[in-house]
């Protein structure tokens, strides 16, 4: 009899393409792309890192579980992204529930939320461009330049060969100090501080 | 003598009253705007940001530095990209003027089963130290239901700048003993400004 009842549910399966995934096994493959490519990311389940992408896009082969599956891709100079899979729900009296995979998506923390539909795919919002960061100008100088700062050629002194091609020095940018009416105060890099803001310095 | 102390007493708690009214005036926004086209925000993982003008109210346009990839924002940290927050930007605006206390809860629904969620508030009002220097800011919590995890996302919003000074993620999930494990996302502070 339950030979019979296993046959009829291979019977229909093969008419079903959706029952297909009955037979998938334990293991599960998920595929991350992201938008722009390049991201780490990490799958975590009860704290634990289960399974690694240091490059998308990528896949990765994942134990089916009914415990939430984190996944956090990271990329620098945008904001992480995470997904969770939430498992035990109402649609888990489907029978191919399994291959459901991550059926929770959440957003990035930006706010850009991403959807799942049997891949991940995840837009990473932006904080900016990698550029390094400017360094502070060094402070006003209260009189001349020192001398001894940059050899100078004396008039009349032998040519001297080309000294080696050294980049053009930055220019220096000056900082203000700002205060604005609810009490901040922040170093600004330019010339005056924007409305709403006053000069303290 | 009575008299004096009744005058006193009169005088303190009109004080008082003046002093509770100047800290909830200190704890609400001015309207929001955005940054001078121009301005750069730079932040603390090497990233940088140029306000642009142009965005459709209440959003404010922003650009990578070098990418010029432009996203619009509001409050400096929900993007007008993303579905949640377009289905749900008439009840994000209900959060303005900022205001310790406010909360808002975002729904937008999926096909099936699936669905997006996630609750919004101003958490409080606090001066934060970043590397550009002081800034008092309203810090704002996006939180995500979970099963067995929590996601916790705040910005420290600053009116001052009209954007987020500061940003940090919290990620946990208890393990099945009731374990508290964390994990450490990514996070950044504003560290340097450039006006136009």
């Amino acid at each position: 009899m339950a030979y019979l009842r296993a046959s009829a549910i291979l019977a229909s399966c093969a008419l079903l393409t959706a029952c297909a995934s009955i037979f998938e096994g334990t293991s599960q493959q998920i595929a991350v792309r992201t938008t722009p490519a390049g991201a780490r990311c990490t799958f975590w389940r009860n704290g634990g890192l289960v399974a690694d992408i240091p490059s998308t896009p990528g896949t990765v082969t994942v134990q089916k579980t009914k415990v939430d599956l984190f996944i956090v891709c990271d990329k620098p100079g945008y904001a992480s992204a995470t997904y969770v899979n939430r498992s035990g729900l109402a649609v888990a009296t489907y029978a191919n529930v399994l291959t459901l995979g991550l059926a929770w998506a959440v957003d990035s923390s930006r706010g850009a939320d991403n959807k799942y539909e049997g891949e991940i795919e995840l837009s990473l919002a932006p904080n900016g461009m990698t550029v390094p960061i400017e360094p502070a100008p060094p402070p006003p100088a209260s009189g001349p330049a020192p001398a001894a700062a940059v050899p100078r050629p004396r008039v009349g002194a032998p040519p001297q060969p080309p000294a080696a091609a050294t980049p053009a020095p930055a220019p220096v940018l000056s900082q203000v100090e700002c205060a604005s009416s609810d009490g901040s105060r922040v170093r600004m890099t330019g010339t005056a501080c924007p409305a709403g803001w006053s000069r303290t310095r | 003598m009575i008299s004096f102390a009744t005058d006193f007493r009169a005088l303190w708690i009109a004080l008082m009253t003046m002093l509770a009214g100047a800290t909830s005036v200190a704890a609400q926004s001015a309207p929001i705007g955005c940054p001078p086209p121009r301005t750069i925000y730079t932040f603390t993982d090497s990233s940088s940001i140029q306000a642009l003008p142009g965005a459709p109210a209440p959003f404010c346009r922003f650009a990578n530095v070098n990418g010029g990839q432009q996203v619009d924002l509001f409050l400096g940290a929900f993007s007008a990209a993303s579905p949640i927050v377009q289905a749900n930007i008439d009840v994000l605006t209900t959060l303005l003027p900022l205001q310790v206390g406010k909360a808002v809860h975002l729904v937008r629904a999926g096909t099936g089963d699936k669905g997006w969620q996630a609750n919004v508030s101003v958490e409080k009002h606090e001066s934060v130290e970043v590397p550009v220097g002081r800034l008092n800011c309203f810090v704002l919590l996006w939180t995500e239901p979970s099963g067995q995890g929590r996601w916790e996302r705040r910005w420290w919003y600053c009116p001052s700048l009209e954007y987020a000074a500061k940003y940090s993620a919290k990620f946990e999930v208890v393990s099945p003993g009731g374990r508290i494990l964390s994990s450490s996302p990514t996070s950044w502070e504003l560290a340097g400004i450039r006006v136009p």
